[in-house]
């Protein structure tokens, strides 16, 4: 297949999809194409619009690519959709979707004994918003239901995979960073040193 | 029992009031007193921290504010181990555990996902910003409810819904309803026939007593299993509405339905 004719089509594919679609989709639907090639038809066509100076990229998003409008244009666009209202979600629904994406799949006396509230009404809330389902249950007494994060939670996080998310060593890392500690108080810092 | 005039003049100091809403939870409310006191997170000076946290509790109690039972555990919790902590050690016992180890473990755990939805609420911020165009496609087959990732929970709801609106309507009568499922089924699929889908409500507007309703939203259940009808919304929390599966055939018989739902059982 031409080259041109490869780039038409992935773009006409990813156009037209209502959902992000996956590389491996791609593959299936245009021949002589690997989900490897759709990757990298990906990045010659964002190359072609940032060349062109356009006002779109491809990304990659909840496992497959997508159209977007660059965050630049923003400011325009969002007259468009003013009657899309984003959700705003609560501290402890953060917390807990943080709980549970990095936990999954998680009991909610899991989440409870992290967080050291009951976590019944954040649950069903983001179960009722659809960032997280029920993944299963749990081979311990009562066999309780285990919770996971949703293609949603990647969409409205802007995330690729659960990959794309901060890994937890630097997170603690950060923690450390911003950690008084006694012990580094007691040596002598260099400024005072003679 | 305490002097709460004490505890107010000790804690309005730091105009605290204010904050109160802000602490979901023990754990983080530890965590503020920690940063507050300006201590070690991993030496902890339980007397001090102890006494803070009680008058805290206190102080929700003054302002008449339910103090959830976890703040009390917690309470009984930090008491334990203040106890154990100014307890002269047990000379036979020479390894004995740090009785703070495992708050400390709790609160690191606390403290990092904290973190993680900090972050999560920035990356929330940023993908506002980005607008994603709407896939002409959907535009032309004119049905823009693709969404169809309904749960329990949506349907369930909407049920709720047409049922509390039938609630007023109820009288005192026992009458045996010769109602069945397959009646229901053939009711809906009928009505379907004529129109392109039916609201979730239309379904259930002529229905003046709540067990046919009842049987009504069984019918509806069994004939989604059997792919005969299709429910769909335009986004999250929209209307549902039911549309014409890909099985969908108003002439075919109940009995016929059954037969489906038998040879799904056998090729499941």
């Amino acid at each position: 297949m031409e080259n041109g004719s490869r780039l038409s089509i992935v773009e006409a594919l990813i156009l037209a999809s209502p959902e992000p679609i996956p590389a491996r989709k791609l593959a299936e639907m245009v021949s002589d194409l690997t989900p490897s090639l759709a990757g990298k038809t990906v990045a010659e066509l964002n190359n072609r619009y940032m060349e062109a100076g356009c006002s779109f990229r491809i990304r990659e998003i909840a496992g497959g690519f997508q159209y977007y409008i660059v965050p630049e244009f923003a400011g325009y666009v969002q007259e468009l959709f003013a009657s899309r209202r984003k959700m705003r979600l609560t501290r402890a629904s953060l917390e807990t979707l943080a709980i549970i994406a990095y936990r999954q799949p998680v009991t909610k006396a899991e989440i409870e004994h992290v967080r050291g509230v009951a976590a019944d009404g954040v649950v069903h809330n983001l179960l009722e918003k659809k960032l997280i389902t029920i993944r299963g249950r749990a081979e311990t007494v009562g066999k309780p239901l285990q919770y996971g994060t949703t293609d949603e939670f990647l969409k409205f996080f802007g995330l690729a995979s659960l990959k794309d998310l901060p890994k937890m060593s630097e997170i603690e890392e950060l923690i450390a960073e911003n950690e008084p500690k006694s012990q580094t108080r007691l040596e002598f810092s260099d400024d005072t040193a003679p | 029992m305490t002097d709460t005039t004490d505890v107010k003049d000790s804690v309005v100091v730091d105009d605290y009031r204010v904050d109160l809403a802000v602490f979901h939870g023990p754990l983080d409310l530890l965590l503020y007193l920690i940063r507050k006191e300006e201590v070690d997170i991993y030496d902890i000076p339980i007397a001090r921290i102890t006494n803070q946290y009680l008058k805290y509790i206190e102080l929700m109690q003054t302002l008449n504010l339910e103090v959830a039972g976890e703040f009390v555990l917690m309470a009984a919790t930090l008491i334990r181990i203040k106890a154990r902590w100014l307890l002269p050690r047990d000379e036979n016992e020479t390894e004995e555990a740090d009785p703070r180890e495992e708050l400390i473990q709790a609160l690191m755990e606390y403290k990092k996902f904290k973190e993680a939805g900090e972050i999560l609420k920035e990356k929330a911020i940023l993908e506002e910003r980005n607008f994603v165009p709407e896939s002409p496609v959907e535009k032309i087959h004119g049905r823009v409810d693709e969404y169809s990732d309904i749960t329990l929970f949506d349907l369930i709801s909407a049920f709720k819904d047409v049922l509390e609106a039938k609630r007023e309507e109820s009288f005192h009568q026992v009458d045996t309803e010769d109602v069945t499922i397959e009646q229901r089924m053939e009711f809906i699929l009928k009505a379907l026939s004529g129109r392109e889908y039916a609201t979730f409500p239309q379904l259930f507007s002529d229905i003046p007593r709540r067990i046919v309703a009842v049987v009504t939203f069984i019918a509806l259940l069994e004939l989604t299993r059997a792919r005969r009808v299709v429910l769909a919304q335009s986004k999250p929390f929209a209307q549902l509405r039911v549309y014409r599966g890909e099985r969908y055939s108003a002439e075919k018989s109940a009995v016929d339905l059954i037969s489906h739902k038998q040879q799904d059982e056998v090729t499941n």
